[in-house]
């Protein structure tokens, strides 16, 4: 175990340098310390939040991939339910849309016996123009064990571990980061090749605005596979290949023998401006067609974190085609929400107890 | 001091016998084997339940249904616990509705593992029966639980450690008696026997407003 992180550290200390980590959460981690784990597999997550993917430790990630395979069992008995977290509140506080996320989360909650509690913008107070500090503060005054966030600003999920006391997680932020999206796509990238290190995956579509993208990046980079990335030069943020991505201009070589292929949304409604002529040309340049999934592996996965926009990053016929994973990463990403819900229960509340 | 703490209870041999002993038992009170099946509790467990049914072939010439079962998401101290067991694979690869099931765990103590075994097994179905099949009972038990098989039956104090060791999962079969390093006072009063010593109850302390 100590021998791992020895050899994880050099290679994450490079890529801080090359992109300063955003979390620094030192209210919040003042005296919540855990106690050094016990020699031998890992058993629990460093951190009592999940705020990104961006210095998980590789052993980490497989712990809730291992926990994920558990809970994904549990999907498949008479009664769908244990009551691990029997008591314990979660709130769902969803700052922006989102159908899948907060549905994966809410029955990932129900099926480990949490009581829920849902926020959304049409029933919260944050439309009468109250800070996120204000709801923040006042979220925690009915101490919930765990706040789940969705938001539209990058880091708000660090602010709210500043100022909570309760566990958070990242139900993505911003362009920055959502991390149980890119442990679920690892989820199911492992359950269908078995393994990830040494996988070469592609990820196609707008990578200025995908905290998808920021996610899996640092997943699977940590994980051993091999990211190549493309997209219209408009949508290419600077620094990528710093991150350790190849980026690549045209999707053919992108594409070209990879293992995975992952198309990311054309996100319309955070584009200033137009990144692009017109959808039609998105679609001819870069959209995902059977003739360019051939160039990929014979068993190569498509996958989409959704909601997809048919016919303009992903043609039908590839959407629901054999090689599609579409519909399995949404089923596989309740069992890795729970597997997070779990693991974070598991040390917070024995904090909040004491 | 340190020397006397520590017994030997059971060597491979002796553990042979006792789970021949218990197959055969379980035998006697199933003639009719058909309904019968064997749920291992991780991690110990589940061996045990396997070389029960290895017994019970060799005995009848029928292999019953074999299932493991992980109580960890069923604890009453999720989160009481800093790091938490490695969560392990449940497997009941039979409907369990009708059936008669025989539980099997190594030791035996407050009762608190088997508890949860019943809530996690109750999940998947409603069985005929339940009985429950130990290797050692130790005592000290805090819920109105008992086994139905017991392999051996030990005294020991609350204090004490009884560690079991499986061929499958630790190389040997042993099962021995550790005494948990005591601060303080010496507890050297010797075996309590079975019966768990009831604690005074404390009225809880007033908090002062």
């Amino acid at each position: 175990m100590e021998v791992v992180d020895e050899v994880a550290r050099p290679a994450r200390s490079k890529r801080r340098t090359a992109a300063p980590r955003v979390v620094a959460v030192p209210g919040a981690a003042a005296g919540v310390a855990r106690p050094e784990p016990p020699p031998g597999p890992r058993t629990a997550l460093k951190d009592r939040h999940l705020l990104g993917i961006q210095g998980l430790e590789a052993d980490e990630i497989t712990l809730v991939l291992d926990t994920a395979r558990v809970m994904a069992e549990i999907a498949t008995r008479p009664v769908r339910k244990v009551p691990t977290l029997r008591a314990k509140t979660v709130v769902n506080f969803f700052m922006e849309p989102s159908t899948r996320t907060r549905s994966s989360f809410e029955i990932a909650e129900k099926r480990l016996s949490a009581d829920t509690l849902n926020f959304s913008p049409s029933t919260s107070s944050v439309t009468k123009g109250e800070s996120l500090l204000d709801t923040a503060r006042n979220l925690e005054a009915m101490s919930p064990d765990m706040i789940v966030i969705r938001h539209k600003a990058s880091g708000a999920p660090h602010f709210l571990a500043r100022h909570c006391r309760s566990a958070i997680i990242n139900a993505g932020d911003g362009w920055h980061e959502h991390p149980t999206q890119a442990l679920l796509d690892a989820y199911t990238i492992r359950e269908r090749k078995g393994r990830l290190k040494g996988l070469s995956v592609a990820i196609v579509g707008d990578l200025m605005h995908s905290r998808v993208l920021r996610s899996n990046l640092f997943c699977l980079k940590t994980m051993g596979a091999t990211v190549r990335l493309c997209g219209p030069p408009t949508l290419v943020p600077r620094g990528l290949d710093a991150l350790g991505a190849e980026v690549h201009l045209k999707v053919e070589s992108a594409i070209e023998g990879a293992d995975v292929v992952m198309m990311l949304r054309v996100q319309r409604e955070r584009q200033k401006g137009s990144a692009f002529p017109s959808a039609r040309e998105y679609f001819n340049l870069f959209g995902m067609t059977r003739e360019r999934v051939r160039l990929a592996k014979k068993d190569a996965i498509i996958m989409h974190p959704g909601p997809m926009n048919r016919g303009v990053e992903i043609d039908s016929a590839v959407a629901d085609g054999p090689a599609s994973v579409i519909l399995e990463q949404v089923t596989n990403g309740v069992a890795v929400r729970m597997a997070v819900l779990y693991l974070l229960a598991g040390g917070s509340l024995g904090e909040l107890a004491s | 001091m340190k020397g006397a703490s520590r017994a030997a209870v059971m060597d491979a041999a002796a553990m042979d016998r006792v789970l021949a002993r218990l197959a055969h038992e379980i035998l006697e009170h199933h003639p009719d084997l058909g309904a019968l099946a064997l749920v291992g509790i991780r991690t110990r467990g589940v061996p045990l339940a396997e070389r029960l049914r290895a017994v019970i072939a060799a005995q009848d010439g029928r292999k019953v249904p074999l299932g493991s079962l992980d109580i960890t998401l069923y604890r009453d101290d999720v989160g009481a616990i800093g790091a938490q067991a490695l969560l392990r694979e449940t497997r009941i690869p039979f409907p369990i509705d009708g059936r008669r099931i025989v539980l099997v765990d190594d030791v035996l103590y407050t009762g608190r593992t088997i508890r949860a075994a019943l809530d996690g097994l109750i999940d998947f179905g409603r069985p005929k029966s339940i009985e429950l099949a130990v290797l050692i009972d130790r005592g000290h038990r805090e819920l109105p639980i008992h086994a139905d098989y017991v392999g051996k039956a030990i005294p020991t104090r609350e204090e004490d450690e009884v560690k079991v060791r499986l061929r499958e999962c630790d190389g040997e079969d042993s099962v021995r008696i550790e005494a948990r390093e005591v601060k303080g006072e010496s507890k050297a009063a010797g075996p309590r026997g079975l019966a768990r010593p009831r604690r005074a109850v404390r009225s809880p302390s007033r908090r002062r407003l």
